[in-house]
């Protein structure tokens, strides 16, 4: 990896071209020195201080640490929910840290497929609308937006419930109307904060499962976890601690569950 | 008993701790009942007792002529004899007519408004003396030449009389006749014209020694006096109404000249053309309406205010129902709360109220006319109304919260009570109804004021048929000057030529009435040369008696022939000047110039035919009107109009006008100076104080309806703060979430418009009477005031909507 002091002397064409590069290189995420520091009254504190981390496409990557370890600021990070206070952010060869809310909201649609610990769903909307969403703010006609958000169900198994809202789903059948909306804009990246922490384990286990396929079709995805099982059905596990990357290894294989 | 207590010290402190809500709460409240006592003691002084101070007012009732055409007219004094002998429905009719009297000598004398009444009008009233007596028995069945005696107010009696305790028996000069003070009346009685106070009393028959006019109580045809009744118990209008037509129709069999086709009729006092209610008894119940409105606005708002902290309570409540708390007994302590600040409330309102009353004295015209105030105080029927709207309005603000209460549970709230939650979604549905509600409201209370808006300019605007402007008006009395009704007549002459003359007077007339004041003038009963009056058909017309000048001074143009000159005396042949409507309507075929009327059994000569103007109100149709000479038809009980048209402007002139009428004869009267234009505001005094008072209230219905709905937009941003959080993550952009939240407000703004135009046609309907020129042709106004609603709503909702889009979305998603 090249150094950030090297990275930060380029010109705005050579971060462009750096970015092109990335991509063609097959790096979905990159960053250099990535900073979030929050102000306490008068105390500074680092959420994630200077972390350096690479993702290729097609990878399948669990990002792990205990509670208050910077795991999930780093995951606004990485899913342009939140901003750097310093360092750099490439995703899909774009230059993420330094964009206004248009952009980062812009890609979020584009790039980004969001999974969420409670599902987050719109509660007064049915299954189908809530896949439609992305389409929306994508601005895809909706005719095509009903086509896609109803083959994005059909992949998770959920067509027969389309019409249905959330509470009239079962929390697995909930987070799979969550894949399927984050899916259905094509993302570059997966991003799943805790995906089984509201389930039971046998529906999380279906949900693993899921997301084994969705790896399996070519599917980058990023997992965030506290759990160690769970890490484990990743190809590759970063370990998170006090805001820094503790470890990076590959898990071992074929030893999933 | 002891768990009331419990809650209203509990509700006394939940509030406290809550000031901002508490504040807002009872601070907009107080307005709305404030706006309601205001108005509704205004119409309790117009509308609901019109004559205070009488004992029994209920039973009072006006006594009119009625014209053929249906014009309501004053009575003369033998049909008021007749009436009095003749109805059994009727305990007792009253007479009376009003004039200023001059009270003492010319140089030092007081002008008092006085009444000239029957005998038995306080006996009839129920007014009791504080002092003295009022008329005796002997006195009431008076003829002209018994005893002077006079009836004081209570008010001239402190005021003038500094309380003499020996008034009672003290000779005072009225008019220069002697007059002997009998009695004292309580200042709460005020006289028998509502919206106007009187402070002395005499009676009728001393009409000739006071006015120096002829005895006219003895001629049937002149009607100069207003008639009112008491109905007998247990008798109803209906009764009383046939009975005094059949009396009517055989006064009009039995003097055929002076009553045929006369008919009378009876009709509560509010209804009655004379007095404050004619001008502004439709406005009053358009303001009344509009004002319940703010109040229901209010109500919307605080109902909404409650709902919110309801739902924000809904695990207090859900802690108090497992402790053991049933349904019940928390929707008490809810609606202890609301009773609390309605209490509050109601109590601010009454306070503000006492200062709000006196808006109408500011629209008040410049008149000489003796206007009560109108501003009187609480009595108990407002007290108990503003008590009754303040208990009204703690029920409607607290029954949506109890409501929810009742329909969802506790324990569903409890268990819901996060975000997302059944509950919310279903007190969202019940605030925005509310907001739909007070928007509506709101449209219909600014298109009131549109309205009345539209009508007072149109009013202040319209051309009259003359021109007001640069003309200085003087009202002036020659009672006290020692002058025969010749003198008098020479006297105008020689005062009209001076004033002609004066440096700055471009003309100069006199007349015995002025178009567009308060009084609506008189009429005379003519017979035209040629014309053969259809059966019924009303040949009883408005008329002035004007000076040589008049027209050239108001400029009003003449169609035909000339104007009246000085070789128009009493000498020569009577001529007269009519109006063109006149001429349409009875003299068709030309020339109008030339033929004749018969009036008081002479002759009159049309000599010319002045245009149309509007002589009562803007808003009356064409009437037949003539003019008769000053120096032919003055009688020495008219009061006279002086009228100069002047190079600058015209109030600048008062002071040279008065000192020359002085110098003229110093025991002329002056009454009062006053510019045309001033005098004229009589004429819109209506839609004036409808247009400013609208206006008020049209506005503070916006801001409330605009508070309420940013209230309502701003709880359910933050309320959908996870759901713009997701949104957010999805790929919306800021301005995506600034649409979002604005079309939900400006939702909620249309359909409060689709439903406020409903009751805003309706209301433009009701006061099509109190309104002038405002017609189909305006419908602006009602796409203004939708304008003007959206215009605020889209403020409102963009507020909460750019806090919204700029919501952080890591904050959003994991907002609770």
């Amino acid at each position: 990896m090249p150094a950030l002091e090297a990275v930060q002397e380029l010109s705005p064409k050579e971060l462009e071209e750096r970015g092109e590069r990335l991509r063609n290189d097959g790096i979905v995420i990159r960053t250099y020195d990535l900073w979030k520091t929050y102000i306490m009254g008068d105390q500074e504190i680092h959420a994630v201080s200077g972390v350096d981390i690479e993702i290729r496409r097609g990878e399948y990557v669990a990002i792990m640490g205990p509670s208050g370890s910077g795991k999930s600021t780093l995951m606004n990070l990485i899913g342009c929910l939140d901003t750097p206070t310093k360092g750099l952010y490439y995703l899909n060869g774009k230059l993420a840290s330094d964009m206004e809310d248009d952009e980062l909201a812009r890609i979020r649609n584009k790039e980004i497929g969001f999974v969420f610990q409670t599902f987050n769903l719109l509660a007064r909307a049915s299954a189908l609308h809530n896949v439609e969403l992305p389409l929306i703010y994508a601005g895809v006609p909706s005719q095509e937006r009903a086509e896609r958000a109803r083959t994005a169900l059909r992949s998770v198994d959920l067509e027969p419930r389309m019409h249905h809202k959330p509470n009239e789903l079962s929390g697995g059948q909930r987070q799979r109307v969550a894949i399927a909306r984050a899916l259905v804009n094509r993302p570059s990246i997966l991003l799943a904060d805790e995906p089984t922490g509201a389930l039971d384990t046998a529906t999380g286990k279906e949900i693993m499962a899921l997301f084994e396929r969705l790896h399996s079709d070519g599917n980058t995805i990023v997992l965030v976890t506290h759990e160690p099982d769970i890490a484990l059905y990743a190809h590759r596990v970063i370990h998170i601690r006090d805001g820094k990357v503790e470890l990076d290894e590959e898990t071992p294989r074929p030893e999933r569950k | 008993m002891h768990s009331f207590f419990q809650d209203l010290k509990y509700a006394v402190r939940t509030l406290l701790k809550r000031p901002l809500f508490t504040s807002v709460a009872l601070t907009s409240l107080a307005l709305g009942i404030a706006v309601n006592a205001t108005v509704f003691s205004w119409v309790d002084r117009i509308l609901l007792r019109p004559l205070p101070g009488v004992i029994n007012a209920g039973e009072i009732v006006a006594l009119k002529t009625v014209a053929p055409n249906g014009d309501l007219l004053d009575s003369s004094y033998l049909d008021f004899k007749d009436f009095q002998k003749q109805a059994t429905t009727l305990s007792a009719v009253i007479a009376f007519k009003q004039r200023p009297l001059y009270l003492g000598d010319v140089a030092t004398g007081e002008r008092v408004w006085s009444e000239m009444v029957s005998g038995n009008f306080f006996d009839v009233l129920g007014v009791r003396p504080i002092r003295g007596r009022t008329f005796s028995a002997e006195e009431q069945n008076s003829r002209p030449g018994s005893p002077a005696t006079a009836v004081l107010s209570e008010t001239l009696w402190r005021g003038y009389f500094r309380s003499d305790p020996d008034i009672l028996g003290r000779k005072i000069e009225l008019n220069r006749h002697p007059f002997t003070v009998i009695g004292i009346v309580p200042s709460a009685f005020q006289g028998t014209v509502n919206g106007l106070r009187f402070d002395l009393w005499v009676p009728l028959t001393m009409v000739s020694e006071l006015t120096g006019s002829f005895y006219w109580p003895d001629d049937r045809n002149a009607r100069p006096l207003d008639l009112m009744a008491r109905l007998k118990p247990n008798t109803s209008l209906k009764q009383a109404q046939a009975e005094v037509q059949t009396i009517a129709s055989r006064l009009a069999l039995e003097y055929p000249d002076t009553n045929r086709y006369l008919s009378a009729a009876v009709m509560p006092i509010a209804d009655s053309p004379a007095g404050a209610q004619r001008i502004l008894g439709r406005l009053l119940k358009v303001l009344l309406v509009i004002a319940a409105a703010v109040l229901l606005i209010v109500c919307a708002n605080l109902g909404n205010l409650l709902l919110v902290r309801a739902t924000m309570r809904t695990k207090e409540f859900g802690i108090r129902a497992s402790l053991g708390a049933s349904p019940r007994r928390i929707a008490q302590q809810l609606f202890t709360e609301t009773l609390v600040l309605a209490v509050g409330g109601t109590a601010l309102g009454l306070l503000a109220s006492a200062w709000m009353v006196h808006a109408v004295e500011f629209f008040v015209p410049p008149t000489d006319l003796p206007l009560a105030n109108l501003a009187h105080g609480f009595h108990g029927l407002d007290l108990l109304f503003t008590c009754a709207l303040g208990f009204l309005a703690a029920i409607f603000c607290g029954i949506a919260p109890a409501l929810q209460l009742f329909r969802h549970g506790i324990q569903e709230a409890l268990r819901e009570g996060g975000r997302f939650s059944s509950p919310a979604a279903r007190s969202r549905i019940l605030r925005s109804g509310l907001v739909v509600f007070e928007l509506s409201l709101a449209l219909f209370a600014l298109i009131g004021s549109g309205l009345f808006i539209r009508s007072f300019q149109n009013a202040r605007n319209a051309y009259p048929g003359f021109e007001p402007e640069g003309v200085l008006l003087a009202g002036i009395d020659l009672s006290q000057a020692h002058l025969s009704k010749p003198q008098r007549v020479t006297f105008f002459q020689r005062l009209r030529d001076q004033l002609t003359s004066l440096p700055g007077a471009r003309s100069a007339s006199l007349s015995e009435h002025v178009p567009l004041g308060f009084d609506n003038g008189a009429w005379e009963e003519i017979r035209i040369e040629g014309y053969i009056p259809k059966a019924g058909e009303n040949m009883k017309l408005w008329r002035d008696i004007v000076s040589p000048g008049y027209f050239a001074t108001l400029k009003i143009p003449l169609a035909a022939g000339r104007d009246f000159n000085e070789r128009d005396s009493s000498a020569s042949q009577p001529v007269a000047i009519v109006n063109e409507t006149f001429v349409k309507r009875f003299l068709p075929e030309p020339p109008a110039l030339g033929r004749k009327f018969l009036l008081w059994d002479r002759e009159f000569t049309i000599i010319g035919v002045a245009r149309d103007i509007k002589y009562q109100r803007l808003n009356e149709g064409p009437m037949p009107y003539f003019y008769l000479p000053l120096a032919q038809a003055y009688s020495s009980d008219m009061g006279i109009a002086v009228e100069v048209r002047t190079a600058s402007r015209p109030d600048t002139f008062a002071e040279v006008l008065r000192s020359r009428i002085r110098s003229a004869d110093p025991n002329v009267l002056i009454s009062v100076t006053i510019p045309f234009a001033s005098f004229m505001s009589a004429s819109y005094f209506a839609q004036r104080v409808g247009a400013h008072l609208l206006t008020v209230l049209g506005v503070i219905s916006l801001l409330l309806a605009i508070l309420g709905l940013y209230g309502v937009m701003a709880y359910s941003t933050t309320q959908r703060t996870g759901e713009i959080g997701i949104r957010m993550a999805l790929g919306a952009q800021p301005a995506q979430v600034l649409q979002l939240v604005m079309r939900e407000g400006m939702g909620l703004c249309l359909i409060g418009i689709a439903l406020g135009l409903i009751p805003s046609l309706v209301l433009a309907r009701l006061a099509a009477s109190a309104l002038y020129g405002v017609g189909n042709h305006d419908g602006w106004i009602y796409f203004a005031g939708a304008l003007i609603l959206s215009a605020a709503a889209l403020l409102a909702t963009w507020l909460p909507a750019r806090r919204a889009a700029h919501i952080e979305p890591t904050k959003a998603l994991h907002w609770e």
